[in-house]
Formats: structure tokens, C-alpha cells, sequence
């Protein structure tokens, strides 16, 4: 019967695939060419992208920016990458000096960005008027978030003064809370995130707080 | 008659390609003569699984002519499978057909991961040398009652243990050291194991052509005692 020659099967299959991938020594650690080197560094962007799903520590956006500074002669005659690239990294910068005040809407652009991203250096089917499309869309998400971030400074101002009355009874970190949920109010949800870097300042500040107020409390009955 | 009417019947090709497939062994064709083994990828969540076949399917383009097929969910984390087909031509008479899976890796996804299971001949356990020691446990004790749902065994089935992520100790990541994986996860299967990285392709390739040896050893074995 034919299938007698199915003997040593085992033995001819790994001579073949030795053939077929050849001693690892030489691919191994050597992911050459711009395809692999940027499938590798948008790997790092993603990984770096997820971690700041759950808290936003300002390494992280630091380490995002400077991948993103790192991919960018790899892409240089790409000139819808650039512009992506561009505008992410001014993103970036804006969420460094923000530093407390990250708005969700910019983290959300940041992740929405590096999705266009991904998509862009991977995806070769995309003809060229998508791919300016998908970039012309990001770009004018970034320049509405800007355009907010001008109307929400001139409201900032407009709260300044009931912040100070607040900070003069030892409660500036409700106050800042309040102003912050008052700007919040701009989109619809009213909440915002606090880089994790931070949470032991937050921690120290409301303890303190805290105290002040307790303190004034105990010399309100001691009055009464 | 009814015995000669057997007889010829247990001889035929066609016989043989049925009880195979009924068995869910590995597909044998001896009149196309065509083998198909099925190679599922499974871990942890981000132990990674797709990077393996990403690696492979970048860095050896003439070995893998059709697309990677993967579906993933927003960043990285595969959603349902992906898959890689590609075969080696002529193998002493026979072509055989390799199919790549991988699982899954999030908890979500159990009934996904049990549907891919189905039919497998071989089986890569890609540990995370960066996650918790936990983690890692309870992926394997999930692969073995996965598997244990199709009647298999994870002792009898081929199986290579993965060790992922050792790359990133140059970025001075607490790693677990791999004494320690082969003692949480390797210590009763005693099955052959290697320390890699998928990122940068240290042993992605050695650990494929070990399984795939190893699933078709086992094949043929299966088939001397059918025939």
C-alpha cells in the first residue's frame, strides 16, 4: 500500500524545515529592514498605548514621546506618517505640562492617534486618499481639542477667584476639585484622571486638608 | 462476506482518511497524499502568542505566501484567533499542511479557546517569563481542562514550553527565572522547553520546528497503529 512510505515521515519533515528556517543565528536579534524595525517599534508604542488604559503615569507618556521621536526617520519620505507622528508628539508635550490636568479627551486622541497610526504602517492595502482621509480626521480632532483647551483656559480664570476665597480656609484641594468638575462640565462627562505618579502628593494634600479642617471643627465646638 | 466486505474496506485509503478524521487525528490523505496538522499557540494573556507567528510570518516571507489572518481589539489583544497556514511540498512523497493557531489569552474568551482546541495535534505553551507565577499556572490548568473537554490529555499530546519575554532583562525587567517556570509548569509533562524572545525572534523558529517534528512523529506513530 501507498502509505507504507509514510515511515520516517518525522525525520524527513525536520531535514526539510531545517532547510526551510535555517539556523536562527543569523535572523535572530537582527530584525532588519524598515518593515520589521518599525513592526518592533510600534510594538513598543502599543504596549506603552495599553499600559495607559488603566492609569497614566507621566514615564509612560514620556516613553511614548520618545518612541515616537525614535520611529521618525524610519518614516521620513512617508509624509502621511509624519504628520501623524507630528501631531502626536505635540500631544504628548501638551500632556507633560499638563502634568495633573490631563484631560481624558487628549488621552483618548493619543490612543485614537497611534490606532490611525498602527493602521497606516501596517495596513498596505489603504490607497492614499484614505489614508489622507483617516490622517486629515485626526488632525482636525487635534485642532478641536485645542480650540477647547483656549475656551476652558478663559473659563479657568473666570473660576480663579472663588478658588483663592477656598484655598484662604485651607480647602484648596476641594476648590481645585470643584474648578476641575466645572471644566469637566464642558463635555459631558465630568470626571477626570490623575496621573498615578501623583497619587501620594493627592494623598498627602487631602490628609493635611483633612487635619485643617478637623482642626477647625474642634475649635468651633470649643467656641460654642 | 460481510467480513471480506470489511476487510476491503479497513484496507482502502478512503477507510483510513475517514477514522482518522473521525478521530480527530491529524488529516491523512493517501490519494492526494496530503497531511494536515493543527499547531495551537496558548498561554497567558500577553504572553506572546501572536508575536510568535508575527515574528515568523515577517521574517520568513517565502515560507509563509499566505496572509496572517489575526483580529485583534483595539490594541493588541487577539479577539477570536489568528491563524497561519503554510506547507512544506514533497516531503518524502506527502505535502504537508501546517496550520497555525493561537488562543486567545484573556479570560473572556474560555469558549473561544476550547472551540480551537478542538482537533489539535500539537500544542506551544508560550509562558510569560514577566507575569506572575500564578499566571502562568492557571493558563496551563486551563489548556489541560480545555483539553480534557475533547477527551485529551496535555501528557500525551506533543507539547514545547515557551519561555517568552527573556529579552527584556537587558531592560533590566525582573524576569522569573526559568528553573522556576520549568518547575511550576514542566515538572510531571517533562516535555523539551525553550527560553526565548518572540519580539526578537531568539528560538521562535526552533521552538516551531520542534513541535511540528514532534506532531508528526506522533502522526505516524498514530497511523502504524491504525493500519
Amino acid at each position: 500500500m501507498a502509505g507504507i512510505e509514510i515511515n520516517d515521515l518525522a525525520l524527513c519533515v525536520q531535514k526539510r524545515l531545517d532547510k526551510v528556517f535555517p539556523d536562527e543565528d543569523n535572523a535572530a536579534y537582527a530584525l532588519e529592514g524598515k518593515r520589521e524595525g518599525l513592526a518592533y517599534a510600534l510594538s513598543q508604542l502599543r504596549s506603552i498605548a495599553g499600559g495607559l488604559q488603566w492609569r497614566v503615569p507621566l514615564k509612560g507618556i514620556q516613553a511614548y514621546a520618545q518612541e515616537l521621536s525614535r520611529i521618525q526617520p524610519m518614516v521620513a519620505d512617508e509624509k502621511h506618517l509624519l504628520v501623524l507622528l507630528k501631531v502626536q508628539s505635540e500631544l504628548c508635550r501638551h500632556m507633560l505640562a499638563r502634568r495633573r490636568r490631563i484631560s481624558p479627551r487628549a488621552l483618548l486622541l493619543l490612543l485614537r492617534g497611534f490606532n490611525t497610526l498602527e493602521r497606516l504602517a501596517t495596513d498596505h492595502r489603504l490607497s492614499a486618499s484614505r489614508q489622507r482621509d483617516l490622517v486629515a480626521r485626526l488632525v482636525k480632532a487635534h485642532l478641536a481639542l485645542k480650540k477647547s483647551l483656549v475656551s476652558r483656559q478663559v473659563m479657568a480664570e473666570v473660576q480663579q477667584a472663588p478658588q483663592i476665597d477656598a484655598r484662604r480656609h485651607g480647602l484648596a484641594f476641594a476648590a481645585a476639585g470643584r474648578s476641575r468638575a466645572l471644566e469637566g462640565g464642558l463635555e459631558k462627562k465630568a470626571y477626570y484622571l490623575i496621573p498615578a505618579d501623583h497619587v501620594d502628593d493627592l494623598r498627602e494634600a487631602f490628609h493635611s486638608g483633612f487635619k485643617a479642617l478637623q482642626a477647625l471643627i474642634v475649635e468651633k465646638k470649643k467656641g460654642a | 462476506m460481510k467480513c471480506r466486505a470489511a476487510a476491503s474496506i479497513s484496507g482502502s485509503p478512503a477507510f483510513l482518511v475517514l477514522m482518522l478524521a473521525l478521530r480527530r487525528m491529524a488529516f491523512i490523505n493517501l490519494r492526494t497524499r496530503e497531511i494536515q496538522i493543527k499547531i495551537v499557540y496558548c498561554g497567558p494573556a500577553h504572553s506572546g502568542k501572536t508575536a510568535n507567528l508575527r515574528y515568523l510570518y515577517h521574517t520568513h516571507p517565502s515560507a509563509f505566501p499566505s496572509k496572517l489572518l489575526t483580529v485583534t481589539a483595539g490594541g493588541d489583544r487577539t479577539v477570536f484567533f489568528d491563524f497561519l497556514p503554510f506547507t512544506l511540498y514533497a516531503v518524502n512523497g506527502f505535502d504537508l499542511k501546517v496550520r497555525l493557531y493561537t488562543v486567545p489569552g484573556r479570560d473572556l474568551y474560555e469558549e473561544t479557546r476550547k472551540t480551537i482546541l478542538k482537533g489539535v495535534d500539537g500544542i506551544v505553551f508560550v509562558a510569560d517569563a514577566s507575569a506572575m507565577r500564578k499566571t502562568n499556572i492557571l493558563a496551563l490548568k486551563n489548556l489541560q481542562s480545555n483539553l480534557s473537554a475533547h477527551g485529551k490529555s496535555l501528557a500525551r499530546l506533543p507539547l514545547v514550553f515557551q519561555f517568552n519575554k527573556y529579552d527584556l532583562a537587558e531592560q533590566g525587567a525582573l524576569l522569573l527565572p526559568h528553573t522556576t517556570l520549568l518547575s511550576d509548569l514542566n515538572s510531571s509533562y517533562r516535555k523539551p522547553y525553550f527560553a526565548a524572545s518572540a519580539q526578537k525572534g531568539k528560538n521562535v523558529a526552533a521552538t516551531l520546528k520542534k513541535i511540528i517534528t514532534m506532531s508528526v512523529a506522533a502522526v505516524e506513530k498514530r497511523y502504524r497503529e491504525v493500519s
